[in-house]
């Protein structure tokens, strides 16, 4: 009897030391490949628009500056404010340009991704993740992966951390958008609604009050969209959008507006591989849209 | 509760320990507590069908052993296996058969206010009904007595482990183990967990990622080529086996950590030569049961006619478990299917042994190879009738594989993955097969061999299983 309980105390030990070597890796590879950690001179953060849309390889070697590239796929606006918080925790200095994706769907309450929560678990150490995490997810999931760290990680996750143990940064889609199956788009013409709900906007507001202490300058970019789709979006509602957005730029010091909705992208189907998401040559295009603009500015 | 939720992993070491430290008179009752909760959290309402078919079968069996006539216990036999069966029936056929009503009513012109009905599949009813059955039949054949106390026919029925998937049991393995209870054994438990380990690997990393990818596939048939519909279908087989495998050797080990020994459910199938020797190692205790209840009772009705009797009672078995499986009739064809193969094997059996003799083929790797891969396609090709959703998209996938050929769509991670777990359960399958389990590592006298493959098996499974409250493939019969 006691040589059991011996031998199971001992694998229970095992299993929580060779848990928590694992999670540092793992840990170590995932904020390497978001750039957290890194006093990078410029953060990006966005969702799947940003992931598509910029080579962080190309920025930092145009630029030199060391490029930190924390977006994630399905996230909100909410998801994000947190994002951002948790980035500036780990920096001890202040950021010099912070380029933060805006989009038709950004003060939407629709277009939010279920369990996105689920990204953020090898974060849960901070503070600020740990409360998002703990608002989103149920009690025993919570315990679970506060007890087994290695339970944090999933395949996506695992994928990261070695991709930023190897400094793997590239994420490109080769696929061209196929524009015959968009013919359809034709009769939602001028038709979705782009919402502009009052509280998103003042949580966008708070977000950028947050980024603004923490850089010298934001660029706020809007990113491109295919012009077919675009069109189904009410041209009202989205010059509401777009003059919300030259106000606040306007009124406010080292805040400026890069919009990417140009005919030179939007009406090109070979940068897309579909309609909201840049292929690998539409990402070279708007990574070189970005650079000329920070050159300029 | 699913075997691979938190639920479960939470439930399973509490009773465990309470199993252990309650007196061994106590145990039976504990163990039907637990499995009643265990089926309270999986189907509540359905409590009360399982309840009615344990009564129903302890009265029939109880009214065969106090009867000494014959036809008036056949009587009892058939009465509880109508009866029994009835539910069965209903919850699986009644709602195809109303929709069939329906149908034709509308094409007709009728308009008849005919109520659509619609009902979830009882959890296990299949299980624990073809258990019943079994049991009704060998305690009326008089290879079991008929068991007195209601509490262990219960529990033997709702057997926790046991009812949502099987294995199916037969009451002369485990009606004695109630009875008997053994002390804790140090070398059950661990052997217990180490089948729950394999399982979860099966089920979690293999059989999970794998259904990630043939589900992409199959779930949209006239979005891929005939290419990567082949490479979907080939990998389907695979995906069962570690599905209903997985969950097989989580039942089984649960059970053995309990104390209890359960029959074995899968031995390696894709090793088989011959799909007679491939339906003696997958899901053994439905084939068992399948045989001894339907195809021996069969044949021995047709045992006039010969040869052609026994074929005949092949197809109508398969026949019965293709149609247990779904009432579609991809499901008639995949029964009809098998038993067009085994009857072919039965037809050429004599001539094909001789021929093996002749030429010393069963010493010839290559030989044995090409039977193995033979067999393996010969299942793929029959499981497409089981997984596609109806005949016209089953039919489409075949036209697809011979005309439509172009480049596989591939979802590198998930079959990265997917087919280096796979590569690892079949590695273990080796072993065993050829090597009678000499290299395991769960089985190294080393102790840190041991301890560390158990936690590399466990970080594997946190790390790269699917958590998706995915459920296993065979809850839906």
């Amino acid at each position: 009897m006691i040589i059991w309980i011996k031998r199971l105390l001992l694998i229970v030990l095992l299993f929580f030391l060779v848990d928590f070597v694992i999670s540092v890796v793992l840990l170590r590879g995932v904020n390497s490949y978001f750039g957290l950690n890194s006093n990078a001179e410029i953060l990006i953060n966005g969702s799947s628009m940003s992931i598509a849309g910029f080579n962080k390889g190309k920025i930092e070697g145009a630029t030199k500056k060391k490029v930190a590239f924390y977006s994630r796929n399905g996230v909100s606006l909410s998801d994000r404010s947190s994002m951002l918080e948790h980035y500036f925790n780990l920096t001890t200095q202040k950021t010099e340009i912070a380029v933060l994706e805006v989009n038709p769907l950004l003060f939407s309450e629709r277009y939010t991704a279920a369990n996105v929560f689920m990204l953020f678990l090898p974060f849960m150490d901070d503070p600020a993740m740990d409360s998002f995490i703990r608002s989103e997810i149920d009690i025993k999931q919570y315990w679970v992966r506060k007890l087994v760290r290695t339970s944090r990680y999933d395949l996506d996750l695992f994928s990261l951390a070695i991709k930023g143990h190897f400094g793997i940064s590239e994420n490109k889609k080769n696929q061209v958008l196929d524009t015959i199956p968009l013919e359809g788009l034709k009769r939602e013409f001028n038709s979705i609604a782009v919402e502009f709900n009052r509280e998103k906007v003042k949580q966008f507001e708070n977000t950028l009050a947050l980024t603004k202490n923490h850089s010298n300058k934001i660029i706020l970019v809007n990113m491109p969209i295919f012009e077919a789709k675009m069109k189904t979006f009410k041209n009202n509602d989205y010059q509401v959008f777009k003059s919300f957005l030259d106000n606040y730029v306007k009124s406010h010091e080292g805040v400026l507006f890069l919009d990417l909705n140009i005919p030179d992208i939007t009406a090109n189907p070979n940068y897309f591989s579909d309609p909201l998401h840049l292929n690998a040559s539409g990402q070279e295009k708007a990574s070189e849209v970005l650079l000329k603009f920070i050159g300029l500015n | 509760m699913l075997f691979t939720s938190l639920n479960f992993l939470l439930f399973f070491p509490i009773l465990v320990l309470l199993f252990y430290f309650i007196p061994l008179r106590f145990r039976v009752f504990y163990l039907l507590l637990s499995s009643v909760l265990f089926y309270l959290n999986a189907s509540p309402i359905y409590l009360l069908l399982l309840m009615g078919v344990s009564i129903s079968t302890y009265s029939f069996t109880f009214l065969i052993s106090n009867s000494k006539s014959e036809s008036r216990n056949r009587f009892y036999m058939i009465a509880n296996i109508v009866l029994i069966l009835l539910p069965l029936f209903f919850f699986k056929y009644f709602q195809v058969f109303n929709n069939y009503v329906l149908q034709t009513l509308v094409e007709n012109n009728l308009h008849w206010p005919l109520p659509k009905l619609e009902f979830l599949l009882p959890v296990g009813i299949s299980f624990y009904t073809f258990v019943a059955i079994g049991y009704t039949v060998d305690v009326f054949n008089e290879e079991v007595k008929a068991e007195k106390n209601f509490t262990i026919l219960t529990l033997f029925i709702s057997f926790f482990p046991l009812i949502l998937s099987g294995p199916i049991e037969r009451a002369s393995n485990l009606l004695p183990q109630f009875r008997t209870w053994k002390q804790i054994n140090y070398a059950g438990i661990t052997s217990g967990m180490k089948m729950m380990l394999w399982g979860y690997f099966m089920k979690l990393v293999v059989a999970d990622r794998l259904g990630i990818y043939v589900d992409a596939v199959l779930n949209n048939i006239n979005n891929h080529n005939g290419s990567t519909l082949l490479l979907a279908s080939g990998l389907y087989p695979f995906q069962v086996y570690c599905d209903l495998g997985g969950y097989s050797l989580i039942a089984i080990g649960s059970a053995k950590v309990l104390g209890l020994d359960v029959i074995q459910n899968f031995r390696r199938p894709f090793f088989a030569t011959s799909m007679a020797e491939f339906w003696r190692r997958w899901h053994i205790s439905l084939i068992t049961w399948l045989t001894d209840y339907v195809y021996t009772p069969l044949s021995f009705h047709l045992r006039k006619i010969g040869m052609k009797g026994v074929i005949i009672a092949l197809m109508l078995t398969f026949l019965i478990s293709g149609i247990w499986h779904g009432a579609a009739l991809t499901f008639v064809c995949w029964g009809v299917l098998q038993g067009f193969y085994l009857g072919l094997e039965v037809i050429t059996q004599k001539r094909r042994i001789a021929w093996e003799k002749k030429y010393n083929l069963n010493n010839n790797i290559f030989y044995m190879l090409s039977c193995m891969a033979l067999t393996y396609v010969l299942f793929s090709i029959s499981q497409i009738f089981g997984r596609a959703p109806d005949l016209r998209s089953t039919i489409e996938i075949f036209r697809k594989f011979f005309y439509e050929q172009g480049s596989i769509y591939l979802d590198i991670t998930t079959l990265v993955f997917a087919i280096f777990g796979l590569m690892l359960v079949l590695l273990k399958d080796i072993n065993d097969e050829f090597f009678g389990g000499k290299y395991s590592l769960f089985a190294s006298k080393s102790i840190s061999i041991r301890f560390s493959s158990y936690i590399i098996v466990m970080f594997a499974i946190i790390l790269f299983g699917v958590f998706a409250d995915k459920s296993f493939i065979y809850f839906q019969f």
